[in-house]
């Protein structure tokens, strides 16, 4: 059983790590945290929940939707939320974000109530046993998805052209300003991206938990600030380990002491880190930390 | 007195031949029927109503709020009581203990109600009506069945439902012996009351039926994952997986059994056909098979349960009327008959005696309405029939147990 839950844990930390690496995008960008990227990923999966179960959308293009959503959304909270607050107020922007979140969130349920929404089965009745460890079809296309857009922003940041901008931008977005490369795109960008994946993050959570809820928002926002500070804030990589870490501590805290205690421990352990290596478990570049 | 309090206001020309059926002891000094002076110019009667749009069991409150409301409704269309409307005065207490407590002196003492619906979960019950009762204010749950949920508050608060303990340990028994159960897992919420109590249920039922429970685990209200809880009970492959939770969460739990393809059967109490809808749209084909304890027959036959429940269907679009929206509708006329039959005019020198004459008469009658008859026990709670429910093709349907 052990094999099995630390499975399990590795898998629910996958569907962290697409969010964590959402809010890394916009922390490399722009410095700043955006508190509603969990209400982003809750419109999203919603949205897309409700395509596949009651118009009987195909889930890929109810994917590629939420990924759309995602990026609209974050965009509109980009100009909302930080376009044109000056970078003099640091607090603005979280508490604006904040509260963007919380109209999303009472905009959902106003206009498709308060019940949670069921995420269909995408692959029913297909399993993969291997001896005692057993993978559903929907876990392992939720594996496959994480990586595959894992994968995808590491090249894209890594060798394209826009991608190498935004990595300018992040690491210093007035000189990136003086040789040309337009700050203000290149952040929207950003925004777009981050929001795209955490669209994906959303309905692939709601795959793996069978159903969405208006008011996963926050708690989703709040994850993935803990796997960004476990980690390290706008480190890429770092990210995706805390992910994988906190989905594995969650699960055998559940399985093997108690689910109450659950949340406790991972405050725990963020908290430890936070006074033993305050820049996280790994640091992407001298001086983020502070900047933030 | 046996008192058929829906027909008056409520589905007029269906029931109005079915009132005030046979009586069966107890005074009969306010059985008027008529509907009472006419105090039109006293403004209307203020009840209220507190509900929680949030936490476990919000979706029991959701209907209950919408049971209460259709009662009134219909009851002022039919031209109010004592010629006065029915006002609901609503507070969403958010599933918040300091909400409860800080609602309920301001619905008395500012908003002046005449009596109060108390929430429909256990946790929050307990709270308001203690909170009422200290102000000697009436309320009444429709739904609050944890065993000992209204002592802090007797003799000023009631429950329609039987409390869990009395209505699904002796239907659960029964059926553990009826499917021949000998393994058994629970999860339950070990922070919440309601679901710790359920888990005290089920721990009684199978030592008193000689089941091994071979699992226990636990979750937190509102978990999106269960992964990991059910990855721990399918290691022991169990005969039966006993869920304390709210419809929401054991609808999530359902769907992470059957995607483990394990294929124990599903077991809930009386508190999980309550919140049945929110169980079957959440969990799909998952409930299937899934059976319950029953205090509630949403296809009642028997007169005037089966006239009003129609009208409910046919009224509010629904395939099957909620427990706790029949049980809220039934409250709001049960006040509405007694402050009619009493041309009660609960003025600021009346009150105290008005509200005491409202204990009076639901302590001492036996009522029918659209949940069915119902006689209040000397503890306050509601005196139910014991049933089950089995999901059959995403509906409850209700069965008698065999012994």
């Amino acid at each position: 059983m052990l094999i099995q839950q630390l499975v399990n844990g590795v898998l629910l930390g996958t569907t962290f790590a697409l969010i964590a690496l959402s809010f890394n995008l916009v922390v490399g960008a722009l410095d700043r945290l955006n508190f509603a990227l969990g209400e982003t990923a809750m419109v999203s999966a919603i949205c897309a929940a409700l395509l596949v179960s009651q118009a009987d959308v195909p889930f890929v293009v109810a994917f590629v939707l939420s990924l759309l959503i995602g990026a609209v959304v974050a965009a509109l909270t980009y100009l909302l939320s930080f376009r044109f607050v000056s970078p003099k107020y640091h607090t603005a922007p979280i508490l604006s974000s904040l509260g963007v979140g919380l109209v999303i969130t009472s905009l959902v349920t106003r206009t498709f109530g308060s019940d949670q929404r069921r995420v269909p089965t995408v692959l029913e009745d297909v399993r993969f046993e291997l001896g005692p460890l057993v993978v559903t079809g929907d876990q392992l296309i939720i594996l496959v998805v994480a990586a595959l857009l894992t994968g995808l922003l590491y090249v894209f940041l890594n060798r394209t052209t826009w991608g190498t901008a935004i990595r300018g931008v992040s690491d210093d977005a007035d000189t990136s300003g003086l040789l040309g490369v337009p700050v203000q795109r290149v952040i929207l960008l950003t925004f777009v991206l981050s929001g795209a994946l955490a669209g994906a993050s959303g309905l692939l959570t709601g795959l793996s938990f069978h159903t969405v809820s208006p008011f996963t928002g926050f708690e989703t926002t709040l994850t993935a600030l803990m796997v960004v500070v476990l980690g390290g804030l706008g480190n890429i990589t770092g990210g995706v380990i805390a992910a994988l870490l906190i989905g594995v501590v969650e699960t055998l805290t559940v399985a093997y002491v108690s689910a109450t205690f659950r949340d406790l421990l991972v405050f725990i352990l963020v908290a430890v880190t936070l006074v033993v290596r305050p820049q996280g478990l790994f640091t992407r570049q001298s001086g983020v930390a502070a900047r933030v | 007195m046996r008192r058929a309090f829906t027909g008056r206001r409520a589905a007029v020309a269906v029931v109005v031949p079915l009132l005030f059926v046979a009586a069966c002891g107890g005074s009969d000094d306010n059985s008027s029927g008529g509907g009472g002076g006419d105090q039109s110019d006293a403004g209307p009667y203020k009840l209220g109503l507190v509900y929680s749009s949030e936490g476990p069991f919000a979706n029991n409150s959701a209907t209950a709020r919408a049971g209460a409301n259709y009662a009134v409704e219909l009851i002022n269309a039919d031209g109010g009581v004592n010629g006065r409307d029915l006002e609901l005065v609503e507070v969403d207490a958010r599933n918040d203990p300091q909400s409860l407590v800080t609602a309920i002196p301001k619905l008395v003492s500012e908003d002046g109600v005449f009596a109060i619906i108390a929430p429909a979960d256990s946790a929050g019950c307990e709270i308001a009506c203690a909170a009422a009762a200290q102000l000697e204010v009436p309320a009444i749950s429709p739904g609050a069945g944890r065993p000992g949920v209204l002592e802090p508050s007797r003799p000023w608060s009631f429950t329609l439902a039987q409390p869990d303990a009395a209505n699904s340990i002796p239907v659960l028994s029964a059926v553990v012996k009826q499917e021949g159960i000998k393994t058994a897992a629970i999860i339950y919420d070990e922070a919440n009351a309601t679901t710790k109590a359920q888990n005290d249920l089920y721990t009684k039922v199978f030592e008193d039926t000689g089941v091994e429970v071979v699992s226990t685990t636990t979750y937190t209200s509102g978990d999106p994952s269960f992964t990991s809880q059910v990855t721990s009970m399918a290691a022991e492959t169990p005969d039966v997986i006993a869920l304390a939770a709210g419809p929401a969460d054991a609808a999530r739990i359902a769907v992470e059994v059957r995607t483990q393809n394990l294929d124990s059967l599903l077991m809930g109490t009386g508190s999980l056909q309550s919140g049945g809808t929110e169980y079957l749209n959440g969990a799909g084909d998952a409930a299937e098979g899934t059976i319950t304890a029953a205090q509630f027959n949403p296809d009642n036959p028997d007169q005037p349960a089966a006239d009003l429940l129609a009208q409910a269907r046919e009224d509010n679009d629904f395939d099957v009327v909620p427990l706790n929206f029949s049980y809220a509708f039934d409250i709001v006329n049960m006040i509405a008959n007694y402050l009619g039959d009493n041309e009660v005019e609960a003025t600021e020198d009346s009150l105290a005696d008005d509200r005491q004459g409202l204990l009076d008469y639901l302590q001492g009658e036996t009522l029918e309405g659209m949940s069915g008859d119902v006689k209040f026990a000397e503890d306050g709670t509601g005196d139910r029939p014991q049933l089950y429910a089995v999901v059959t093709d995403g509906k409850f349907v209700i069965q008698e147990v065999d012994s």
